[in-house]
């Protein structure tokens, strides 16, 4: 499968700019005033439901906007069995609404069909590697097509890692052929928490698989940063951006924001900071 | 070394279990200035936190009326004894009214919460309408056809979205006052039967509404799948569906029946229609 023949490119949607997480409480808004924003992400396990206000005002925005589609609920690196139901309704999504492509976490979220709706970190060796590349690649043989996989935050590290996060991202997303989704936000509170260069992590990550950047807030607990998506993007994490926008050129960008959402208009003013960074002459790769 | 799956069961007790283990704790580092276990805590309380937000949002009249520190309590014990098992976060907390029937009137500090757990349980009831799937259109016409034949029977269809609930407080209206904001102190708790229906109308936005005890065990039949002969029989002796027109009408106009099967009479289901 070629790199780009990721989910969606048949569409002929094209990704570009800063776009917007899509939240139920926004919505109406953004069905009224069309604000102008290049596309929007939608978390697609929200809107999973065959009727009601979700799906409707996803149906509703789909006309006017370019969509991606992120989910939660792949549980990509669990030792569970793929849920093919799951996949089947997410590939009956994919035909209805035609998103310009479909990302995941690299991460577990399940075992012995408990769901604990937190993004749980991996050990970083071959047995995992191969273990997350076959299923990647099963789910992209399912949906017919590439996904994007995203790096999430990490707390800890276990012992018996065999390599950093950034060597296991890019060994994964090359044995399953898949594209990367780089979340800014969490290399930031990862490079804090656990001690690394959060640029060093970048560069030495295939960059042409690189589809689309996350940017998000962050809270400070007891010393540790913690994935909150609560809060504005933090200065260094805008500054982390620019330097990365430096070295691998524009790419589509998400701001997403979950917990204590703010009016739509601040939402819209942090993708215009992004907007801007990704528009500067030296963005260029 | 253990296996992947060997260190994600691990993982997955100490979470269930609410706390960090040894075994995994033994398994991981934290950053330079924290133990193991303070870092697994992180993802203890990430998943206990994810589940509690969820039953805030799902049940914000019963946080109310119990207080945002009693609602915590009730919620960590509820969460302790009731792991996810969807990866649909809007489906946690289904049974935080049944859990709340059975534990509050074993709290003497909880005496004066006695109708509670069915305010809950009518929360449940209006947040799962919110979520539930679409009807389509309705024909009239072909309702108002076959009612007038003697020889097809009618099995009347719910509303995805409808819901049935009794109690002896007037719970629809205690979560009204609560949700305007108007419930006063001295507020009188008037016991009695309260029949109440929760249904998408119109728009996305689910209905209560209370009915009397006539409509709603009629309407509770309708859901338990029994056809409108069986219904008029057993309600006034008569087999004829046409003593039943002014039910049929309002539950329709109100978006409580999507549709209806038919079949003929004194002939098993195998012929059975839909509209």
């Amino acid at each position: 499968m070629r790199p780009d023949a990721q989910l969606g490119a048949a569409t002929g949607d094209s990704i570009s700019g800063a776009g917007i997480g899509l939240r139920a409480a926004h919505a109406y808004e953004i069905i009224d005033s069309r604000p102008d924003v290049p596309w929007f992400e939608v978390l697609i396990d929200n809107h999973m439901a065959d009727g009601g206000f979700p799906l409707r005002s996803l149906e509703r925005v789909r006309e006017d906007y370019p969509i991606t589609l992120h989910c939660v609920g792949l549980s990509i690196g669990s030792t569970d069995p793929l849920d093919f139901a799951y996949l089947e309704k997410l590939r009956t999504f994919i035909q209805r609404f035609e998103p310009a492509w479909v990302s995941e976490h690299l991460c577990w979220t399940s075992a012995h069909g408990h769901y604990f709706h937190d993004l749980l970190p991996l050990p970083y060796t071959e047995e995992t590697i191969a273990h997350v590349a076959r299923r990647i690649e099963a789910v992209q043989e399912f949906l017919g097509g590439q996904i994007l996989v995203e790096n999430v935050s990490s707390y800890l590290t276990f012992a018996d890692s065999e390599m950093s996060e950034a060597e296991f991202l890019s060994a994964v997303s090359v044995r399953a052929d898949c594209l990367i989704l780089l979340d800014i936000n969490n290399v930031f509170v990862s490079s804090e928490n656990l001690g690394y260069d959060p640029l060093g992590y970048v560069s030495s990550l295939p960059s042409g698989r690189i589809r689309e950047a996350h940017l998000g807030g962050h809270e400070v607990r007891d010393g540790l940063l913690l994935d909150a998506h609560g809060s504005a993007v933090a200065d260094p994490v805008w500054d982390l951006f620019e330097q990365v926008t430096s070295l691998i050129g524009p790419i589509p960008t998400l701001v997403e924001w979950d917990n204590d959402l703010p009016p739509f208009s601040v939402l819209r003013d942090q993708a215009r900071r992004a907007s801007d960074i990704l528009s500067r002459p030296d963005a260029e790769p | 070394m253990p296996s992947l799956r060997e260190t994600q069961d691990l993982f997955a007790r100490a979470l269930l279990r609410g706390e960090p283990t040894p075994e995994l704790a033994a398994l991981v580092r934290g950053p330079a200035d924290r133990s193991a276990h303070d870092s697994i805590a992180v993802y203890v309380r990430n998943y206990r936190g994810s589940l509690h937000r969820a039953l805030e949002e799902t049940y914000p009249v019963t946080r109310s009326l119990v207080g945002e520190n009693y609602f915590t309590l009730l919620a960590s014990h509820y969460i302790a004894g009731h792991p996810s098992t969807s990866r649909n976060l809007n489906a946690y907390g289904a049974r935080f009214g049944e859990f709340l029937q059975e534990i509050l009137p074993t709290r003497p500090e909880a005496a004066h919460l006695e109708y509670v757990a069915d305010v809950a349980k009518l929360e449940w009831c209006w947040y799962w309408s919110y979520h539930a799937a679409d009807n389509g259109p309705f024909d009239f016409d072909a309702l108002a056809q076959v009612m007038a034949s003697e020889e097809i029977d009618i099995r009347l269809l719910p509303s995805r979205s409808l819901s049935l609930i009794s109690s002896p407080y007037p719970v629809h209206e205690i979560w009204s006052l609560v949700r305007s904001g108007s419930l006063e102190a001295g507020y009188i708790l008037r016991r009695g039967d309260y029949r109440i229906v929760v249904s998408r109308t119109d728009g996305f936005i689910p209905r209560i509404r209370a009915v009397s005890r006539e409509f709603w065990d009629i309407l509770r039949r309708v859901v338990d799948g029994d056809s409108l002969k069986q219904i008029c029989l057993d309600h006034s002796g008569e087999d004829d569906p046409e003593a039943l027109v002014g039910f049929v009408a309002e539950a329709v106009r109100s978006r409580w029946i999507a549709g209806f099967e038919t079949h003929a009479c004194g002939q098993g289901g195998d012929d059975r229609e839909s509209a």
